[in-house]
C-alpha cells in the first residue's frame, strides 16, 4: 500500500500533531519559567527520532534532517539502530562550554601485520581532544577492542573503531557524541594534526589458533552495540559450525589452515553484516493496529470488525486510517 | 476526552522517548512531560478524527485470539490482506488494539 492514501498521508498528519502538541504546550513551557529553545529542541529530537524510526515515508523536501542519521562507512543500517537512543540536538545549553572546547582531531593507529594481510595497516579516527589528555584513550582502545579489528578490512575496521570510541566518550559526557558523530561523517578532511598513537600487541597470531578464532568472535559483536560489552555467549552459536570444520582439519593442515582462516573471514563478517543489515528482524515482530470500535459482530465463529481513527505499523511502516472494515473466523 | 492508547505508537513513543532525553539533562520535570503527553493524546485523537480521510479493508485468514476487557477489545488476527483500493499489504501476524469509539466526545474524560 506505499502508493496509497493510508501511506502517503502519515507524514502529513504527524507533522500536524507534532506542530499542534508543541503549540499547545508552549504556554505550559513558559509558565514553567523554561526556555522556548528547550521546546524547539523537544520538536527537533522528536522529529528526527521520527524519521530515524524508517516508519515514515520521507520525501525529498525535507533533506535537512537527514543528517542525523547515518555515518556512511560501511555499516549502514545497524549504527541506526543504536543511533536514535543517543541523538541528542546540537545544542545543549547546559552543556554549550563543553561543546565549543572539544576538538575533535584526528588519531592514528597502528596494527600490526597479521597473517592474510600483507604488513602493518593504519587506522584514522577521530577523538575528542580532551580524549588525549591523561590515559583516556588507552583505556577505551583496549587490546580486546583492537584485536576485535585486525582481522577486518581497514575501513570497516577504522569506522568500528570509531563507533567504539564515540560509545565510549559519549557515556562519559554526551556532548562529545554529537560532534564526535558529525565529524566522522567527514573523515579525513581535517588531517592538521595527525597523532599516532602505537599498539604494540602480541604478533605471533600464527602461533595460535584458538587465538585466531577468538579474533573472529569478537568483530560481530562490536557491529551492532557498538561498545564494549563481554557477551560472548551468543557469539559460540553461530560460530559452532565452523569450528566443527576446524576440527576435522586441524589434524594435518595446520599452517595450511591459518591462512585459509585468513581468507575465510571476510565472507563470514559480510555475511553478518547482511543479517544485521535486515530491517525486518527488528520490526517484523510486531504489527500493531491501534485504533477505536465502531462496531464488533460475531456470528457464530464469523467476525466483522468496524474500526476506526486507527495508526498501524506493518513491516516497519507507519498508516493511519480513518475507517478499516474486516472480516475474520475464529 | 482523549484516549491515551496512540502513546503506543511510532510518534508517540518518539515523543516519550524525546521527552526522557530531556527529563535526564534536567531540562524539564516529570510533571511536564505528563502535560506534554497529555497534549499529545488531545492532538491526535483530534487529528485522527478529523483529518484523515483514508478508508480500507481488511480480510484475515484467522481470528486467532480475542480479548474483550474494560471495553478495550483486543485481537490477534493472522494471514491478513489489507486493502486499500488497488493497493494491497499482506501480513502474517497483526495485532489490533481497540478503543470504544463511542466514548470519545461523550464523557469527557475516558482515559484509557
Amino acid at each position: 500500500m506505499s502508493n496509497s492514501l493510508c501511506k502517503t498521508s502519515v507524514l502529513r498528519i504527524y507533522q500536524e500533531v507534532i506542530d499542534d502538541v508543541v503549540s499547545g504546550v508552549r504556554d505550559l513551557f513558559v509558565e514553567e519559567g523554561i526556555d522556548e529553545q528547550v521546546l524547539q529542541e523537544l520538536k527537533q529530537t522528536w522529529e528526527s527520532k521520527l524519521l530515524a524510526s524508517k516508519a515514515v515515508q520521507v520525501e525529498e523536501e525535507k533533506p535537512k534532517k537527514q543528517g542525523n542519521v547515518i555515518p556512511s562507512n560501511g555499516f549502514p543500517k545497524p549504527v541506526q539502530h543504536i543511533q536514535p537512543a543517543q541523538q541528542i540536538p546540537p545544542v545543549v545549553p547546559a552543556q554549550v562550554q563543553s561543546v565549543v572546547e572539544t576538538r575533535m582531531v584526528p588519531i592514528q593507529i597502528t596494527l600490526p601485520p597479521q597473517p592474510g594481510n600483507d604488513g602493518g595497516r593504519v587506522l584514522t579516527i577521530q577523538v575528542p581532544a580532551t580524549a588525549l589528555q591523561g590515559n583516556q584513550l588507552q583505556k577505551v582502545l583496549t587490546g580486546p577492542v583492537i584485536t576485535a579489528t585486525m582481522g577486518l578490512p581497514p575501513s570497516i575496521a577504522s569506522s568500528l573503531l570509531q563507533q567504539h570510541v564515540n560509545a565510549a566518550f559519549s557515556s562519559q559526557q554526551q556532548a562529545v557524541a554529537v560532534i564526535n558523530r558529525n565529524v566522522a561523517q567527514t573523515d579525513g578532511t581535517h588531517d592538521d594534526e595527525q597523532i599516532e598513537i602505537e599498539f604494540i600487541l602480541p604478533n605471533k597470531c600464527s602461533s595460535s589458533k584458538s587465538k585466531l578464532r577468538h579474533q573472529r568472535k569478537v568483530p560481530k559483536l562490536k557491529q551492532v552495540d557498538g561498545s564494549m560489552d563481554t557477551s560472548d555467549d551468543d557469539e559460540d552459536g553461530s560460530d559452532d559450525d565452523n569450528e566443527d570444520d576446524d576440527l576435522d582439519d586441524d589434524k594435518d593442515e595446520d599452517d595450511q589452515e591459518i591462512e585459509d582462516e585468513g581468507g575465510e573471514e571476510e565472507p563470514l563478517n559480510s555475511e553478518d553484516d547482511v543479517s544485521d543489515d535486515d530491517p525486518t528482524d527488528l520490526f517484523d515482530t510486531d504489527n500493531i493496529v491501534v485504533c477505536q470500535y465502531d462496531k464488533i459482530i460475531r456470528n457464530r465463529n464469523k467476525w466483522k470488525f468496524y474500526l476506526k481513527d486507527g495508526i498501524m505499523n506493518l513491516n516497519g511502516l507507519d498508516y493511519v486510517f480513518q475507517k478499516a472494515n474486516g472480516d475474520a473466523e475464529w | 476526552m482523549s484516549y491515551q492508547l496512540y502513546r503506543n505508537t511510532t510518534l508517540g513513543n518518539t515523543l516519550q522517548e524525546s521527552l526522557d532525553e530531556l527529563i535526564q539533562y534536567g531540562q524539564i520535570t516529570q510533571q511536564l512531560a505528563s502535560k506534554v503527553l497529555l497534549q499529545f493524546d488531545k492532538s491526535i485523537n483530534q487529528t485522527l478524527a478529523t483529518r484523515v480521510k483514508s478508508r480500507l479493508t481488511f480480510k484475515a485468514g484467522k481470528l486467532n485470539t480475542y480479548r474483550f476487557c474494560d471495553n478495550v477489545w483486543t485481537f490477534m488476527l493472522n494471514d491478513v490482506e489489507f486493502r486499500e483500493v488497488q493497493e494491497i499489504t499482506r501480513i502474517d501476524k497483526v495485532k489490533i488494539v481497540a478503543c470504544d469509539g463511542k466514548n470519545v466526545g461523550d464523557e469527557g474524560s475516558s482515559k484509557k
